[in-house]
Parts: C-alpha cells; structure tokens; sequence
C-alpha cells in the first residue's frame, strides 16, 4: 500500500483537490504544529489557538480547489492563518487571558536555554515560569502584525522572504517590524528586569 | 546591564519549547473530520455562495493605500465642486432659458420648477390659474362623484 507521507506536497494537494482526504489528512500532520505554534504565540491562548486551528485547516479544505499552486502551500495555509489570527486578534480586542502551559521538559537540554541561565547572564534568577509569563506578556504589548513577524522569525525560524510571501508586504517591511518588534521587547523585558 | 538584541531573541526561541501535550494533534484530527464534513454540508445548501462570500469578506484586509486614496479622491472633489471649477449639476439660465413650455410660454410650472420668463415680460402672473370650463372633464373626484361646476337640479 503507498504511503502517502512520502509524497511531495504538491501532490498531495492534487490528490486532495480530487477528493482523496487521506492525503489532506498527511498534509494536516505535516503542518499542524506549525501552525498551532504560529497561531498560540500569535493570541497566547491555548483555547483559542486550537480553536483558530481548526478553523485554519477546515477553510484550508472548502478553498483548496481553488488553490493554483502559485506559492506553496506551506506559504499558503501560513497566509491563511495569519490573516485568520489577524481578524480574529483585532475582534477579541483586550478582552482575552492568557493560557500558559509549561515548557516542554527538553528545554532543559536547550543550547540557548543553559546559555541564558548560565550564571554569568543577566537572567540567572528568573525563575523558568516566570520568564514563560513574562515573555508571553511582552508578546502581547506588541501589535499583532509585529507579532505575527516575530513568531515567524524568531521562534519558527523562517526567513525574511519568506515571511513577506506569506503577509503580503515587501521584505523591507518585514525587517523594519523585526527591528522595531525587538527594540519593543528589550524595553519590556529591561522594565521587568528591574523590578 | 541591558539586554541585548541576541538575548531577546534566544528568549523568545525558547516559546518552541511551549507545546500542547503529547497526542493533542491526533486527538484533534477527529474534530477536523467533523468541521470538514459540516463544511460540506454548508456548501451543498442553498446560500453556500453566500456564507463563503461573507467569509471571505471577513477575512478580506483592506490595504492602508486604500484609505489615503479614498480621502485624497475626496478631497480633489471637494475642492473642485468648492471653488466652483466644477459641478455635478448643469447650469441653469434663468432669462436665456429655451427650454419649451408646453402650451404656456409665458411661464408656469414645468418638472417641478417655475420657470421664471413670465417674469421678464411682467404681462401674465407666475402661477397658472384653474377656469372653470364645461367643455372638458371635471378633474376632481369627490367622494366617487364627478363634481360639476352646474347648479345641482335635483336634491
């Protein structure tokens, strides 16, 4: 029997485009977590993010006979969450609570992890959750757009033309929101250094 | 001291580590089948089109050119119909008009406007005046009965 996990995307696509949603389903487990990844440091809930990514997933099924390939569709269903998350952020507007889970137990064997609690850094006694609170709260200062720039960048590792495929805007526009996104944070997380 | 540029951003690649617990991607791939199959049963309604055109209408961004563009396109209007340069209506002569008046070229009121040549000649009066007549239909109805301009015969 073949094993639809070895199959390109593209293929998949034409395979789900024909009705076959066996082959959505691999696209599903290929990208769930980056997309659940995008979109709860995009909101900072759980609820929400599994609720957005659902509904990512399933408008992703009724549009993708529509999808011509023009981008990929990891470019694709990257747009769709976004925009999603985007409208979705701006309704909620500040009425939301965030949802904190702890860090999965491999970060303790994380390179930048032991680096930043070594004891020479500036961050040696903060406290692991609390760090978690205080990072997700600085997250959350900053505009969803920036947002949404800096969960792509800095915590999925995507590049920067990458990122401006997928929001639509030139990739000058994508550094100048790292940039500011960055200045925003260190004067956050200076503030709670100091208290 | 500050943080550094690099300590945010190895702060931040620590958020990879905040997952949602183990199976939470299988166990939710029943719930997408669900939503899945509710979609299609949407799109076999009537409205289908509809629903879909409204969804993506709400996920529809209008781009921030738009909204500049729209003001300086108001604002080209607004001045040029203020200063005069330009109007959406014409211009209306009133004593070299040669608009026709129908059985009346001395004035009255056409289209809802009065036209004003009777008052150039200062001969007729603006307002046309109703004559009785007996060679014509009485124009009024009144309580279902023709009304006659004659002295009633009969009581």
């Amino acid at each position: 029997m073949e094993d639809l996990h070895l199959l390109e995307d593209d293929e998949l696509v034409s395979r789900t485009q024909a009705g076959d949603t066996q082959a959505f389903d691999v696209l599903w487990h290929k990208y769930s977590p980056r997309i659940y990844s995008l979109v709860y440091n995009m909101t900072s809930n759980h609820e929400d993010a599994n609720d957005l990514l659902l509904e990512v997933f399933a408008k992703a099924f009724r549009a993708i006979s529509g999808f011509k390939g023009k981008s990929s569709f990891y470019t694709w269903i990257h747009a769709i969450a976004v925009n999603m998350t985007i409208n979705f952020v701006k309704k909620r507007g500040r009425r939301f609570q965030m949802s904190l889970d702890d860090f999965d137990s491999n970060i303790h064997n994380d390179k930048e992890f032991i680096e930043l609690t070594a004891s020479n850094t500036p961050i040696r006694e903060v406290d692991l959750s609390e760090l978690q609170q205080r990072l997700n709260e600085a997250m959350m200062k900053l505009s969803v757009e920036h947002r949404a720039v800096v969960t792509m960048f800095d915590i999925q590792g995507m590049p920067h033309a990458e990122i401006a495929k997928v929001l639509g805007v030139p990739e000058a526009t994508v550094r100048s929101r790292l940039f500011y996104a960055h200045r925003q944070l260190q004067n956050y997380l200076e503030e709670f250094r100091k208290q | 001291m500050m943080l550094d540029e690099q300590q945010v951003q190895q702060l931040l690649r620590l958020k990879r580590f905040e997952q949602p617990p183990p199976g939470y991607f299988e166990q939710t791939l029943d719930e997408l089948h669900y939503r899945m199959r509710a979609g299609s049963v949407n799109r076999s309604t009537r409205f289908s089109w509809l629903q879909e055109f409204l969804s993506n209408l709400n996920s529809f961004r209008v781009p921030q050119a738009a909204y500049a563009g729209a003001f300086a396109i108001f604002l080209v209007v607004a001045t040029l119909m203020g200063t005069g340069v330009w109007s959406p209506r014409p211009k209306f002569d009133v004593y070299n008009s040669t608009a026709n008046v129908s059985q009346n070229d001395n004035g009255g009121i056409v289209g809802g406007r009065i036209q004003l040549s009777a008052l150039k000649s200062g001969e007729q009066d603006i307002f046309p005046t109703i004559k009785p007549s007996d060679n014509v239909t009485p124009r009024y109805i009144l309580g279902g009965q023709p009304v006659s301009y004659n002295t009633p015969s009969s009581f």
